[in-house]
């Protein structure tokens, strides 16, 4: 069981780099939080930094690094089968949110097309109720 | 206590004890995936997704328990050194070190989740709530697991049983990362976004 001393020292001072590269990415995450910087970039950043956390974690903690292809390729399969779950469905509230900003745009470009059409819509009503 | 014997040698080269555990993780990624994109997903699209100010968060007692998480994975990851070098009274110093993380994570949130009783965030209160301590239980529940796991690789260790196959401390130690790192996720999203 005992390994060479020489192996085992170089594996500490490791394991201890990457917990101070682990304390800075949090003190970093909390402080870029407290910026307010505005919401597209704060959260691509927080979430960077996450990443960032998870690698260092998964490489040096969980020895993935080190590991053959059957973990890595297990668990790169793992992560897109839960990426499916988030990123499939993204598109629709994408969607959503776009035709919102179009409608908005074309209000703001010509604001009485929207009464127009309201009323080109009331008139085809009382038209189809009058038959 | 008798020690375990070596491990044997298998067709993938990986022992069956981290193999499976390596299964099981896939599996906990899932679980743990499928709430957060649940998470993600309503807090962007529903109108409805009300997430309280970040004072009333408690980020600083989150922050804690973030260095608390690391600090023991750490610890962790040096048993598991102390074990490949034979040096029993060091494994059991940094074991203890680890289960006393679990706890003062445990502490920590306990206080948390009193605290923000009081500031009217609860399970039913909306569905940042419900999601909050589903995410944070779930997450919890899998801490007091890594507490009792460690106490039973601990207790086995110390007795001689990892002489000659260390693949135990190496299965609980790949676990209690794993909690660490949903932690890592969970922190940002829940506590500063």
């Amino acid at each position: 069981m005992s390994e060479n001393g020489h192996d085992t020292q170089a594996a500490t001072r490791t394991y201890l780099t990457i917990f101070g590269a682990l304390g800075f990415l949090t003190i970093l995450t909390v402080g870029v939080a407290y910026m307010d910087l505005p919401s597209g970039p704060g959260v691509i950043i927080a979430l960077v930094i996450a990443l960032a956390k998870v690698f260092l974690i998964g490489s040096f903690f969980m020895h993935l690094k080190d590991e053959g292809r059957l973990i890595t390729v297990s668990l790169a399969v793992c992560l897109g089968l839960v990426m499916i779950l988030l990123v499939f469905v993204l598109p629709d509230l994408g969607i959503h949110e776009l035709e919102k900003v179009q409608a908005e745009e074309a209000l703001k470009k010509n604001p009485y097309a929207q009464m127009h059409e309201s009323a080109t819509a009331g008139h085809g009503a009382a038209a189809e109720g009058g038959h | 206590m008798t020690p375990l014997p070596e491990a044997a040698p298998t067709r993938t080269g990986i022992s069956h004890a981290k193999l499976g555990t390596w299964a099981f993780l896939a599996s906990e990624i899932m679980l743990f995936g499928g709430l957060i994109s649940a998470y993600v997903i309503l807090r962007s699209g529903s109108s409805h997704f009300y997430v309280p100010p970040r004072a009333m968060m408690g980020v600083p007692l989150a922050t804690l328990n973030t260095f608390i998480l690391i600090s023991s994975s750490v610890t962790m990851v040096l048993a598991l050194v102390a074990m490949h070098e034979d040096n029993l009274a060091k494994f059991k110093r940094f074991m203890l070190c680890t289960i006393g993380g679990g706890f003062g994570f445990l502490i920590v949130k306990s206080y948390e989740y009193q605290h923000k009783w009081h500031e009217g965030i609860t399970i039913s209160s909306n569905l940042f709530g419900s999601f909050y301590y589903t995410l944070t239980g779930l997450h919890v529940i899998h801490v007091i697991g890594g507490i009792v796991l460690m106490f039973v690789v601990l207790s086995q260790g110390s007795r001689g049983m990892y002489a000659k196959n260390s693949d135990r401390v190496e299965c609980a130690g790949l676990y209690w990362h794993f909690v660490d790192l949903v932690w890592v996720i969970l922190f940002p999203i829940l506590y500063l976004l």
